[in-house]
């Protein structure tokens, strides 16, 4: 066999199929844990297999979703939020960088540090709210906090009324102020060309 | 070729944000719909995560700023075997990672999402040919926020390694059929000092005393107080040409001739041609004599006549960086041949170009010798059709070496036995030649 001319490697890479295969494993994972009905656990794990092959097709986070929303089938307990919390994010993150990466790039460790320091904290932040939530909405303690659903409606038109607006003000931001000016390099002295 | 090649660049990163932050707002805000209206708090804690990284992806998005790329290449001393060439990237830019596009050979060989920073990534490449070639390039992108925000594709920074051929040892060349000079390592034709003997003279002024003869003065001289002298030969110096024609690069396998597939086309024209200019090269300046290079394609490099290590070292690196040329041009330049001069002209004679540019310097009065660099062919996996004209084609270029050597200009095949042998057969020619010359 002839060996091959040209050849490269990344320091401390990984196929990045890995984290496609990944996406997959957890949301089954999800699906299995937390969705008690087998056929939301069929369009959850075939979303997620349609959305490792085909990443633009959004299908992964539409597992997610499904993960997400299966658990209405079920009476909510404190470890279910905790896995759904912690799952559901997973899915979210896998599914961006099956987004960003192609399948046949090989990717360094080290360039997922970043990633992985960012999903800790808001782990942390997320898991220590639905603590909280949990606590304040059992049936021991949520009798008479049915303020807080209106509240909590307020509160997320405010929040997506909110995003909405960063989103724009982001793409209209980002040409103006966020990118250097390409073009003429060295000093501008405004001088005939 | 110095041991290592370098170059880099600096471009303006233009940041821009995927679907996945606005993907991130929608599975938040349906999540907590979902909460609120089925009155499930765990649903809406389960959106919570989401609306963090959206918000994070919001309000860290990626600052303005340079991307410094550096590719590097040097010879990989360590392997067992030469011609493999190993790279590296540095890539520096205000980002999570960057995302490289590799291309070697000028085939795109992969992709790879590595950290910012030195070392980013390594490239190992064998070479199969001589001469220029580009080793390995890359396009980079930065990617920040697990992939929320991307740059646009920098330019392609491309590595071009210059191969340095392997050398043949020649021990003897042909040299210039008239002689100038009084230094050098070859005997010259006019009377001078360092030559072998030349031939009994009356003594003249500005003779040395130290010549004369004695004994020939003694039985020879006619007249009282005739003095006869010893004369010898001079020593002179040769200046050898060397005029590469780069029209064509035409590899051992005949299919492969019209395409530009250098991973299956064996051996090339101008891997021979390179490697015959440079042994040519040393052999001359290992002689004493001075050297002088052109590419004959219009706008080709040319080195002045120089001796010396130093004037082989320019011209080995010229060498090293000569490729085909592309120019579907049949006009050669005719480069100034200085007198005295034996011109080399390297080429596959297929368009009668370069043979015709031999002729006339044959006829100008330089000692010319065509290289025929066209390696070997193989006929495997060719047509009826393909065969018939590739034997057409060789033919002609028989027809164009009989009319060389009618014009007395030595041909001598490089790819086909031993260069050294004809070298020496077509150097024992010009000795006669300059012996017969009144």
């Amino acid at each position: 066999m002839r060996r091959r001319p040209h050849t490269f490697r990344v320091p401390w890479g990984v196929p990045a199929v890995l984290l496609r295969v990944l996406l997959v494993a957890v949301t089954a994972a999800g699906a299995m844990l937390l969705v008690p009905v087998p056929l939301w656990r069929g369009v959850a794990i075939t979303a997620a297999v349609v959305g490792a092959v085909v990443p633009r097709s959004l299908a992964a986070w539409i597992g997610g979703a499904c993960v997400g929303l299966g658990m209405l089938f079920a009476d909510p307990q404190p470890a279910q939020t905790a896995i759904a919390v912690l799952v559901v994010h997973a899915i979210h993150v896998l599914a961006s960088l099956a987004w960003t990466v192609p399948a046949g790039s090989w990717i360094s460790l080290r360039a997922l540090l970043p990633t992985l320091r960012r999903f800790v904290v808001i782990q942390l932040v997320a898991q220590s709210l639905a603590f909280g939530i949990a606590m304040l909405t059992s049936p021991a303690q949520g009798r008479g906090m049915a303020w807080a659903a209106v509240a909590a409606a307020a509160v997320l038109v405010m929040g997506a009324g909110v995003g909405l607006f960063a989103l724009r003000r982001v793409d209209a931001d980002v040409a103006a102020v966020h990118s250097a000016r390409g073009g003429r390099s060295g000093a501008d002295v405004g001088g005939p060309a | 070729m110095s041991d290592g090649v370098r170059t880099s660049i600096e471009a303006p990163l233009r940041w821009r944000r995927t679907p996945v932050t606005a993907v991130g707002l929608i599975g938040a805000v349906l999540l907590g719909a979902a909460g609120v209206a089925f009155s499930r708090p765990d649903l809406v804690a389960v959106g919570i995560p989401l609306a963090l990284a959206t918000a994070w992806a919001l309000a860290r998005r990626p600052a303005a700023g340079i991307l410094h790329l550096t590719v590097s290449a040097h010879r990989d001393v360590d392997a067992a075997q030469t011609g493999v060439v190993v790279g590296e990237m540095d890539a520096a830019l205000p980002a999570d990672w960057v995302q490289l596009a590799i291309d070697q050979g000028g085939l795109r060989t992969g992709l790879a999402d590595t950290a910012p920073g030195g070392g980013a990534l390594r490239t190992r490449s064998r070479l199969r040919h001589s001469g220029p070639s580009e080793i390995v390039a890359v396009t980079a992108r930065g990617v920040d926020q697990d992939g929320a925000w991307v740059t646009d594709p920098g330019p392609r920074t491309a590595l071009t390694w210059n191969g340095v051929p392997d050398t043949v040892p020649l021990q003897q060349l042909p040299v210039a059929l008239r002689l100038t000079g009084l230094h050098g390592g070859h005997e010259g034709a006019r009377p001078g000092q360092g030559g072998d003997f030349r031939d009994i003279h009356p003594f003249a002024p500005g003779d040395e005393l130290r010549r004369v003869d004695w004994r020939a003065t003694a039985r020879l001289a006619r007249r009282p107080g005739e003095l006869l002298v010893r004369r010898t030969h001079a020593l002179s110096d040769s200046t050898v040409v060397i005029a590469m024609d780069t029209a064509d690069d035409l590899g051992e396998a005949v299919v492969t001739w019209g395409t530009d597939d250098p991973e299956h086309s064996g051996v090339t024209s101008l891997d021979l041609a390179r490697q015959a200019a440079l042994s040519i090269a040393t052999s001359a300046v290992q002689a004493g004599d001075r050297i002088a290079y052109h590419v004959l394609a219009p706008g080709g490099r040319t080195v002045r006549a120089g001796a010396g290590a130093r004037q082989l070292a320019r011209v080995r690196d010229v060498i090293a960086a000569t490729g085909a040329h592309g120019a579907e041009v049949r006009y050669r330049r005719a480069p100034v041949i200085a007198h005295g001069s034996i011109v080399f002209v390297l080429s596959t004679f297929f368009d009668g170009a370069a043979a015709e540019l031999a002729t006339h310097w044959r006829a100008a009065g330089h000692a010319v010798v065509a290289v025929d660099v066209l390696p070997a062919p193989h006929a495997e996996r060719l047509a009826r059709e393909q065969l018939l004209a590739m034997r057409t084609l060789l033919a002609e270029r028989e027809d164009v070496f009989a009319e060389l050597r009618a014009a007395g200009v030595d041909v001598v095949p490089w790819g086909i036995g031993s260069p050294d042998t004809a070298l020496r057969v077509a150097s024992r020619g010009q000795r006669r030649l300059r012996a017969v010359r009144p």
